[in-house]
């Protein structure tokens, strides 16, 4: 069954075709909130809100890439999470810095370096995440969209509700300061993450 | 010449700066990428720039994919949509019991009240009166004790309202509410103060006959019904007092329990105006 015809069984209360859907799009939702949260527990609280959010309010898709829509709801649920987490902080940056996300087993990098790389870059993952946490917000939610969930400017612009030149400046402005706190931490350009200087 | 060329190459170092991120997305028109390229050509920095950037991306790409905690799939309770609050049991049950016990308050002061009326009547069988109406203009002293003005504005029967008043009106300092009606009780019973300006009036004119002193019924009446300024009252509506009177005189001639709520209503706000 296709996706579209997923959503209208849903619509039509049809639980078992969403949770379809939610199986295809679980893990894409879970890393894009766990970038935004910094942790796992507040990401997997509001992974589980988007979703009962996104079947209760699945009479408001308008079609277009639901994808999209999907992590529109979970950006609105990151960000009442965020709040509730301004109000109460329960998490200190120390928690933080000793967090040790679970990889995936499948992704082939890790089976590829040494022990050292793999330090190496279990280090420089953790500095980007407390340098993504250093961030606005709206400024972190347009970095993770481009450069770790690869998403195009335009799903960018659809997903934030904004536009196309905000994306730009967003994304420059970000991108800019990352690169100056992991600069400060020491952390970035390993020689082996550097690429040649030539613009492809 | 020199100073317009420096600050011309800074416009131009800016300007770059600012579009590095979306050259390095291919996200720049014709004339942008131009204007990069040549910058690049000739600056060290933004060239430095660029390939931190572009490092910083890479980083970014090669985050790994975390593994998923658990399976976020809904279940039926989960998805089901949720019950406004009024509809909630939980919601329905604490209205339940707020409104028994709000029943119980008022049903056992009612009972009270009528219970110590029954009581008085035994001793005092004359019927009740709203004599002492503070919407009368005749009330509006009380601390008076000229008998005389008190006869002539007196209604057909005042003697026979007097005693009974006495069980509904709680002690100045009692709070009110229902904790109020017993300490009441016991307050008019013990009125024999009229000279005092921190005793209320109120307990003069509603002590038992038994009392002594002044705390007669006709020296409680007096207190009601001569003018004086040491207390202000409300003005009033011409003849009420006669009216009411009359009103409960033919509703229950024997001022029974039927005369309690009006008359309590009708004190409520001499008794708000006594609290200290």
């Amino acid at each position: 069954m296709d996706e579209q015809a997923l959503i209208k069984a849903a619509v039509g209360g049809d639980i078992d075709s969403f949770n379809t859907l939610v199986l295809n799009y679980q893990s894409q939702v879970y890393n894009f909130a766990y970038r935004i949260m910094g942790e796992p527990d507040s990401a997997a609280d509001a992974t589980q809100e988007a979703f009962i959010s996104a079947y209760r309010g699945l009479h408001g898709y308008r079609g277009g890439s639901f994808r999209s829509w999907l992590l529109r709801i979970v950006t609105n649920a990151c960000y009442d999470e965020l709040r509730r987490r301004k109000r109460r902080p329960v998490t200190s940056l120390e928690a933080l810095h000793v967090e040790d996300p679970t990889p995936d087993a499948e992704l082939p990098a890790q089976h590829q370096e040494g022990p050292e790389g793999y330090t190496a870059r279990q280090e420089l993952n953790q500095a980007i995440q407390l340098g993504l946490a250093e961030l606005p917000e709206d400024q972190r939610v347009t970095l993770i969209l481009s450069d770790i969930q690869g998403m195009s400017y335009e799903e960018i612009a659809e997903i934030t509700l904004t536009n196309l030149g905000t994306i730009k400046s967003r994304l420059s402005r970000a991108r800019a300061k990352l690169r100056d706190y992991l600069l400060a931490q020491g952390e970035l350009l390993p020689s082996e993450y550097r690429l040649d200087n030539e613009f492809a | 010449m020199k100073g317009l060329n420096i600050r011309l190459r800074q416009t131009e170092h800016e300007r770059a700066g600012k579009l590095l991120s979306a050259y390095l997305d291919e996200r720049v028109n014709a004339r942008e990428y131009t204007l990069v390229q040549k910058h690049l050509e000739t600056c060290q920095d933004c060239q430095d720039d660029l390939a931190t950037l572009r490092a910083t991306m890479q980083a970014l790409h090669a985050m790994p994919a975390i593994q998923l905690p658990r399976s976020f799939t809904l279940s039926r309770s989960m998805a089901r949509q949720p019950r406004p609050m009024w509809i909630s049991p939980l919601f329905r049950n604490a209205m339940a019991a707020t409104a028994a016990v709000c029943t119980i308050i008022v049903v056992g002061y009612l009972v009270s009240l009528n219970t110590s009326l029954w009581s008085n009547q035994a001793t005092q069988p004359q019927p009740l009166s709203v004599a002492m109406d503070n919407t009368t203009p005749d009330t509006e002293t009380l601390a008076s004790t000229d008998i005389a003005p008190a006869e002539k504005a007196m209604p057909a029967s005042p003697e026979a309202t007097m005693p009974a008043r006495a069980e509904l009106v709680p002690p100045v300092e009692a709070p009110l509410g229902a904790g109020g009606v017993g300490g009441g009780i016991g307050g008019g019973m013990g009125g024999d103060a009229p000279d005092a300006t921190a005793t209320s009036e109120i307990e003069l004119m509603y002590a038992e006959p038994t009392a002594t002193g002044q705390a007669s019924p006709e020296a409680a009446m007096s207190t009601l019904t001569t003018p004086t300024s040491t207390q202000q009252m409300p003005p009033a509506a011409p003849q009420p007092t006669t009216a009411l009177a009359a009103a409960n005189d033919s509703a229950t001639p024997e001022g029974k329990g039927a005369d309690t709520l009006p008359a309590f209503t009708i004190y409520l706000p001499m008794l708000i105006r006594e609290q200290p």
